[in-house]
């Protein structure tokens, strides 16, 4: 096992210092403006785990301004009045706010108390943070004692004078430490009465930067810009009254609010039930979805993503060169494999032995009546083309086709071999395949599994579109493929060194594990939602593992909500909050009622754990039934039999027919309600 | 504070377990653990707590009074059964088995002692034989409803999370340690592993549980400086570990708030709250536990031993 950093073990900005915040920073160009700090118009930034929420809430708080201010051996108050905003950043956890709930009092009680203690608490770090950034300040000098009288007189209490800021602030934390007091004592005493209140809700949050704006001359339209984390970690009513203060803004505060897509439980704002609303109160982005609707731009931002981490380790390195990237992972595991078939002989190759076996089952059973066991050699022979077993696979995905429509086996197998002759023999470059090529990667996929390996995911552009506009899942899968390669002893991003397919595929599956296990995280249903994810998961893999897939390139569903149960539908709702599946915007239209049902893809990140592909091409419809079976709780038994009916109607021998005609005859055994699952014309739409 | 001059000492597996004990408490699981020590153990008044998250509604314990209370909040719960108990901890000789306990009833439990001045009672804690799925034996459910401060267990804050440090008893639940450190996700995160395990195979089980969390946690396991060992089976040398390892951070750098989660043996747990009692109550550091809906109450087949601690408590009105 080599021993060496891997350069790309942090894969979360909570791990990162702040220097480091700065130092691996990356532009997304055209998203990230819309943060623009000096906007007025509050923010909520949403976004899965691992989207870029911190890193981005970091780079623009007050501690990241200071650093950049020094790289730039700019003054420090000069640097905050030239960008125009102080960012005051916290985490909503570090309060630790579940505190302020239970212990036998009253819940409005504790939302008077923590409103307080918050209001003090933002205060403080505020007037840290103006401290320091004035105290060379002349103006400060001469109008801090003015300063710090006005922000004391905005209490209902009498303090000792302040005659400076460290001496207001000295004063916030006695306030604050005894709230603390009697909160956390209260689980004994059972009473918060001794708490007094001492400012009303804003006062200091909107009043404080009041008192500064008109003291020192700060540049129009400054702004002190409250960078709140993680709101996920607040209660409803904790967030209504964050809520409430982004409605009563005032002039020169402003607000950003990072929460993961879940962690929203309440638009609405204090003393009423109405919700804040969209446009005019507060603008809102979700980070993942915008980094993924442009692929190019996600591209170049995942390359410098991992460029900047390579530069740290490999000083060769100066510029962020794709193909360099690219070129430090093997990428010939497809060809390998199918010279490893190549190596057998057709006759005896896995996919010809299933379809021998298949053959022969039918003729057994007598769902095939036109042949006799001795015809099965001369029809599998037509289907050989030894050089290309890729070739092979599209013949006899061709056969299954047919077979699945008629009986004609000799005829069929002649086609095909007809059809392979023209194209072999072809003048036309490149050729015109015979065969719906949008299945290509499907058949890759059997026929690595033909070979016994598992479906491959390699290459630096594939992990980029696994992480599908989520950085830490990128990171991720980096990381653990360097683990890997110290593990196997393999050199790794240095000249000529290129990391083998099997160490990216141990790696690309940990990542996809780790995905998987951790994705549910805080739903408070995290068993439900990863047995629902499987399930799905379970049946496309049916699908596209089958002799005929009905679709191609199937990594997508679409169900119509008005028909499924509100329990299904809080599921699917929690799944695609969780990013385990995610929203295709445009939707899809039902078959049958054309109506637009609503369209998931199942997150790419888990693709490898069940070789699915990672594009989307075709889409499940889910009936009602199938919704159910997926994403009610229990409804193992029920998503058993729909997945072995589903294996009855796209694999040879029956396709489906051969069941459906003994349970006409056997009326006692339970009727199959027809599906609607699958696009009778999707071959011929695929073309 | 030396707490290894705490007294500890091994009971015989099948003989009488004898003190002076005027309340025996034990926490109900039909499980050989908890129930032969209940029927060994000889006090003047034997009590039962049955909590809710067991899910043992029909449990019908015998050979004690029984009290249950639906209420799945701790403190709720204890101060609940003190009301019921109607007896002044302090002055009578206590003793109580933690083995059946749940992690944050048994934290209140103590907390609430040491709020009653209490200054010594007997704890009484049953190793297993084996786990009953190894190291896939889950301890709480797969579901965690909410990571927040034990109660009774909350500092006092500090606006400065520079410095902020997390101290995990390490315990088989990769889940659990994944949700406390992404609850506390720029803290610090420092893990104690039990070492010597309860029983030989204990260690790299728990080691290999916890590396699934090491994402989340932010180092693998391996980074010599975020990993430490206390014996799972020992109280009061976790509270050792602890108060060194404390004290080793504060002098490289003043540690902005500290945060303790023992998600590992009741044992370690004791250990927790005794480092707390002792050395954290009105400063910057909590505990902290991820809460869960339910708890499995068949883990482990058989006792290898049973161990008693006479513990101590700090005098509360200093």
């Amino acid at each position: 096992m080599i021993e060496r950093s891997n350069p790309f073990q942090i894969t979360k900005s909570d791990d990162f210092s702040d220097k480091e915040i700065v130092e691996y920073w990356v532009e997304f160009k055209g998203a990230f403006e819309l943060f623009c700090p000096s906007n007025p118009m509050p923010q909520y930034i949403l976004g899965s785990k691992g989207s870029g929420k911190t890193h981005l809430m970091r780079y623009y708080s007050y501690n990241l301004q200071k650093i950049r201010y020094q790289q730039k051996n700019k003054f420090l108050f000069a640097g905050i009045v030239e960008d125009g905003y102080l960012g005051v950043y916290s985490r909503c956890s570090a309060l630790n706010a579940s505190r302020f709930e239970g212990k036998g009092i009253p819940q409005d009680t504790w939302n008077g108390i923590f409103e307080y203690y918050m209001e003090i608490w933002l205060a403080e770090l505020m007037l840290t943070q103006l401290n320091e950034v004035l105290k060379d300040n002349a103006q400060y000098s001469e109008n801090e004692r003015i300063i710090c009288t006005e922000i004391l007189d905005k209490f209902d209490a009498s303090f000792a004078p302040g005659h400076t800021i460290a001496d207001v602030i000295e004063s916030l934390i006695i306030l604050r430490k005894e709230v603390d007091d009697y909160v956390n004592n209260s689980v004994i005493t059972r009473n918060v009465n001794q708490i007094k209140i001492r400012v009303t809700r804003g006062t200091l949050i909107f009043g404080i930067p009041q008192i500064f704006l008109k003291y020192i001359d700060l540049k129009d339209k400054f702004q002190f810009l409250f960078l709140l984390d993680e709101f996920e970690n607040y209660s409803p009513d904790q967030q209504k009254y964050i809520n409430t203060l982004v409605r009563e803004r005032q002039t020169p505060t402003s607000f950003r609010i990072g929460s993961r897509l879940f962690g929203i439980k309440s638009m609405e704002f204090l003393g009423g039930k109405e919700t804040l609303v969209r446009g005019s109160e507060y603008q809102s982005v979700v980070l993942d979805e915008l980094l993924r609707k442009d692929e190019t731009k996600y591209k170049k931002f995942a390359l410098e993503l991992c460029w900047k981490r390579l530069k740290g380790v490999h000083s060769e390195q100066d510029s962020c060169a794709e193909d360099t990237l690219k070129g430090y992972f093997d990428s010939s595991e497809e060809k390998e494999v199918l010279d490893r078939i190549k190596k057998i002989p057709s006759q005896e190759r896995m996919y010809f032995k299933n379809l021998r076996g298949k053959l022969i089952k039918g003729i057994q059973e007598q769902s095939i009546v036109d042949i006799q066991i001795s015809d099965i050699d001369d029809i599998i022979s037509k289907l050989f083309v030894p050089h290309d077993p890729f070739l092979e696979k599209v013949n006899i995905f061709l056969f299954y086709k047919k077979w699945s429509t008629e009986q004609n086996f000799l005829q069929s197998a002649n086609d095909i071999k007809q059809k392979y002759l023209e194209y072999q023999n072809s003048l036309e470059s490149p050729r015109e395949p015979y065969w719906d090529s949008h299945y290509n990667n499907d058949l890759i996929a059997q026929l690595t599994s033909d070979a016994d390996r598992r479906a491959y995911y390699c290459g630096l552009d594939t992990f980029i579109s696994m992480s599908w506009g989520n950085p830490r899942c990128f990171l991720n899968i980096l990381k653990e493929i360097d683990r890997w390669a110290q593990f196997y002893g393999e050199e790794a991003y240095t000249q000529g060194s290129k990391i083998s397919c099997k160490v990216q595929q141990s790696g690309v599956q940990d990542a996809s594990k780790w995905f998987y296990n951790d994705a549910p995280n805080g739903s408070g249903e995290e068993k439900v939602l990863s047995d629902c994810v499987a399930r799905i998961a379970t049946l496309l893999r049916t699908i596209r593992f089958s002799d005929k897939p009905s679709e191609c390139s199937l990594s997508s569903f679409s169900l119509n909500f008005s028909i499924a149960s509100a329990e299904a539908a809080k599921i699917i709702e929690l799944a695609e909050k969780h990013s385990l599946i995610i929203k295709i915007d445009r939707g899809r239209k039902n078959k049958n009622s054309k109506e637009i049902n609503a369209l998931y893809q199942i997150n790419r990140m888990l693709a490898p754990l069940w070789e699915l592909p990672i594009n989307r091409r075709g889409t499940l419809e889910l009936s009602p039934k199938m919704v159910e079976a997926i994403f009610a709780k229990n409804p193992e038994i029920v998503f058993e039999k729909i997945v072995s009916e589903i294996e009855e109607k796209l694999n040879a021998p029956g396709f489906g027919k051969y069941k459906r005609r003994e349970a006409t005859i056997n009326t006692k055994r339970e009727a199959v309600a027809p599906m609607t699952l699958f696009d009778q014309n999707a071959d011929k739409k695929g073309k | 504070m030396d707490y290894s001059i705490f007294f500890k000492s091994d009971v015989p597996i099948d003989e009488p377990i004898i003190g002076n004990w005027d309340l025996f408490i034990s926490a109900y699981v039909p499980n050989e653990r908890v129930c032969k020590v209940f029927d060994l153990v000889s006090a003047k008044e034997k009590h039962w707590l049955v909590f809710p998250e067991y899910e043992l509604e029909n449990a019908a314990p015998t050979g004690g009074k029984v009290f249950t209370y639906k209420s799945t909040d701790e403190a709720d719960f204890i101060n609940k059964y003190e009301e019921q108990v109607a007896c002044k901890f302090d002055e009578i000789e206590l003793c109580i088995d933690i083995t059946g306990f749940i992690h944050p009833h048994l934290m209140y439990l103590l907390r609430l002692l040491h709020e009653r001045k209490v200054k010594k009672f007997d704890v009484i804690y049953s190793e297993p034989g084996w786990y009953k799925q190894s190291e896939k034996t889950k301890f709480s459910n797969e579901s965690v409803r909410v990571v927040k401060q034990v109660l009774g267990y909350e500092g006092q804050l500090t606006t400065d999370t520079s410095n902020d440090l997390l101290i995990i008893g390490a315990g088989y639940d990769d889940m659990l340690i994944s949700r406390v450190a992404e609850n506390k996700s720029t803290a610090r995160k420092i893990q104690i592993f039990g070492f010597p395990p309860l029983q030989p195979d204990m260690y790299q089980e728990n080691i290999i549980r916890a590396s699934r969390a090491s994402e989340a946690v932010g180092q693998p396991i391996g980074m010599e400086d975020n990993n430490h060992f206390a014996p799972a089976g020992d109280p009061f040398i976790t509270a050792n570990v602890l108060s060194s390892i404390v004290r080793a951070e504060g002098e490289k750098k003043r540690i902005t708030n500290l945060y303790l989660s023992p998600l590992s043996t009741k044992v370690q747990t004791l250990g927790f709250c005794l480092f707390f009692l002792w050395e954290c109550v009105g400063t910057h550091a909590s505990i902290l536990y991820p809460y869960c809906n339910n708890y499995p109450h068949e883990t482990s087949v058989g006792i290898s031993r049973i161990k008693k601690f006479t513990v101590v408590l700090p005098d509360s009105t200093k």
